[in-house]
């Protein structure tokens, strides 16, 4: 559990860390490395329904987009109290190497 | 095996730190270009390619000794030229256009079956056209070059109407325009060259049509397309994002410029226009090596696959072609040996292995994207460079780079003894990626 509702009382949400940790079972299946290790998710936010995850690819047109969108709402969707999924896709900035969080 | 299904990481690991916030983002949202077609498309022309190449390798060691002679005026060896020119690099461009325009520019090709059509009428086309001319059946040579001519021309339309949908126009755009204008050239050359064969009508003017329509055919259309796509999927495959784009973007200016040049000199320009023409196609060769040095010193994969290992010596033997170029275009006739050696240099070494280098990247790919991607969600499956085993792919890059490199080398030493055994390792590496990669298309989700 973590994070806090509007009036202070706890949240069963499994909070970011715990989304990051989820999405780190993501793999992309050329690179061989997960989405949160490739830096492909820009940002993870609570909204009043559920969780919005900002991300990217590493390229735009990334032939394997449809598949990666869906393996992250599945797994999030998996999760209990999450509620809603939202996945935002944004080119900007453009994914660069350097915001891969190393290899192995 | 590990993949993107939920199940098919190890348990969940210690949680991560936070990403950055979403304010970074800027909050732009770009949509995701149109969709690819289903897999036989590309896999037809993508498997039929890798057949001719086999077939080409075998060719080389049967003619090794007329090639070691310089002898690039010997049907057979034309014959040979076209397996791989013909057979083995266009059918696969062919096939990786079809799955890479729609994804990287947008476009979409008009019609499934116009592709089938065109596929069935070039590799029939092909087939008969190289056979003729192993044989020495003019008949059959002109029957096949006008099979095939309608295929090459079927699809240069296709080609034009997915660019003119294109959502993006670009670079890579640019490069597949004219390469698809150099591909008609290159026809209506080729055509003129099997007129020939009945009617004589060229005389000696034979052999230059012959070059002029080679470097239209290799240059224009195959090498204009490497650089086009090669910005797109350098990167993708070296993580190389971010290297400057300057020397790619000159080498396309000056190769098709060069290509230009070299498809008027016959009945616009005057000779006096070949060096420059010529020139041309050497510095952009030139530049676009270091387009690719560039994307592979500066990638952040640690380790190469076997498909990039085998783009960089295709770069290495591209590099090569530029240099004995020069000296055989300024010194026309000279050498046979040396001109034989360029021409292997730049369409079996340059252009053939950098098709096959990409063979190992695209056609598990697509078997990826295709059968496994869509039950990826459900249960483990295979990473794609887990669809084929490393060790014997490795070998394959090994058996393929010493052959290249060797023919070209018995070629200038005029060995054919080298030549052969060169050629024969060129097969055998071909062999085993084609039976590799043809393994790879069968396979399915357990």
């Amino acid at each position: 559990m973590s994070g806090s509702g509007a009036g202070g009382a706890p949240l069963l949400h499994p909070g970011a860390a715990g989304i990051a940790a989820a999405l780190r079972r993501v793999v992309d299946p050329e690179v061989g490395l997960d989405v949160v290790r490739l830096g492909l998710v820009y940002g993870i936010e609570w909204t009043g329904q559920g969780v919005r995850v900002v991300h990217t690819f590493t390229t735009p047109g990334c032939p394997l987009a449809g598949h990666l969108e869906r393996a992250m709402r599945v797994t999030l969707e998996a999760l209990p109290h999450v509620g809603e999924v939202e996945l935002r896709y944004t080119a900007e900035p453009a994914w660069h190497p350097d915001m891969i969080r190393g290899w192995g | 095996m590990e993949g993107i299904g939920v199940a098919a990481r190890t348990p969940a690991a210690p949680a991560a730190p936070a990403p950055d916030p979403v304010a970074r983002t800027g909050g732009r949202v770009v949509p995701i270009p149109g969709s690819a077609p289903p897999l036989a498309l590309p896999a037809e022309h993508l498997l039929a390619g890798l057949g001719f190449y086999v077939a080409g390798g075998v060719g080389l060691a049967v003619l090794a000794p007329s090639l070691a002679r310089g002898g690039y005026a010997d049907p057979r060896v034309a014959a040979v030229t076209h397996l791989f020119t013909l057979g083995w690099i266009t059918t696969s461009i062919m096939g990786a256009l079809y799955q890479l325009l729609p994804v990287a520019l947008g476009g979409r090709f008009p019609s499934r079956r116009l592709g089938h059509l065109t596929f069935g009428l070039h590799v029939g086309g092909v087939s008969l056209f190289v056979c003729g001319l192993a044989t020495g059946r003019t008949g059959m040579v002109i029957a096949g070059a006008a099979t095939l001519g309608t295929g090459l021309l079927l699809f240069a339309w296709h080609l034009a109407a997915a660019l003119r949908g294109a959502a993006r126009r670009d670079t890579t755009w640019r490069c597949l325009a004219a390469a698809d204008a150099f591909l008609v050239v290159a026809v209506s050359l080729g055509v003129l060259l099997a007129v020939n064969l009945r009617t004589g009508f060229l005389g000696p003017g034979r052999f230059l049509l012959i070059a002029l329509h080679l470097h239209v055919a290799a240059v224009g259309w195959v090498l204009l397309v490497i650089v086009g796509v090669s910005r797109r999927l350098l990167p993708m495959f070296l993580l190389s994002h971010g290297v400057t784009e300057e020397p790619g973007r000159a080498a396309a200016w000056l190769l098709a410029l060069g290509a230009a040049v070299l498809a008027l000199v016959h009945h616009v320009l005057p000779l006096s226009a070949l060096p420059a023409g010529g020139g041309l196609l050497a510095a952009g060769g030139a530049a676009f090596v270091g387009q690719g040095a560039l994307h592979f010193r500066g990638r952040r994969r640690p380790s190469l696959d076997p498909g990039m290992r085998l783009v960089a010596v295709a770069l290495a033997l591209l590099a090569v072609a530029v240099v004995l170029g020069v000296p055989a275009m300024l010194m026309p006739g000279a050498s046979p040996r040396l001109a034989t050696a360029y021409v292997a240099a730049l369409v079996v070494g340059g252009l053939g292995l950098f098709v096959a280098g990409h063979q190992y990247k695209i056609l598990p790919f697509l078997v990826w994207h295709h059968r496994f991607g869509p039950v990826a969600s459900e249960r483990p499956v295979p990473m794609v460079a887990e669809l084929f085993a490393r060790g014997p792919a490795l070998a394959s890059v090994g058996l393929q780079a010493v052959g290249a490199a060797g023919l070209v080398g018995g070629i200038l030493a005029g060995s054919p003894a080298v030549t052969r055994a060169a050629a024969l390792l060129l097969a055998c590496g071909a062999l085993v990626e084609t039976v590799q990669l043809a393994a790879v298309a069968r396979r399915r989700p357990a």
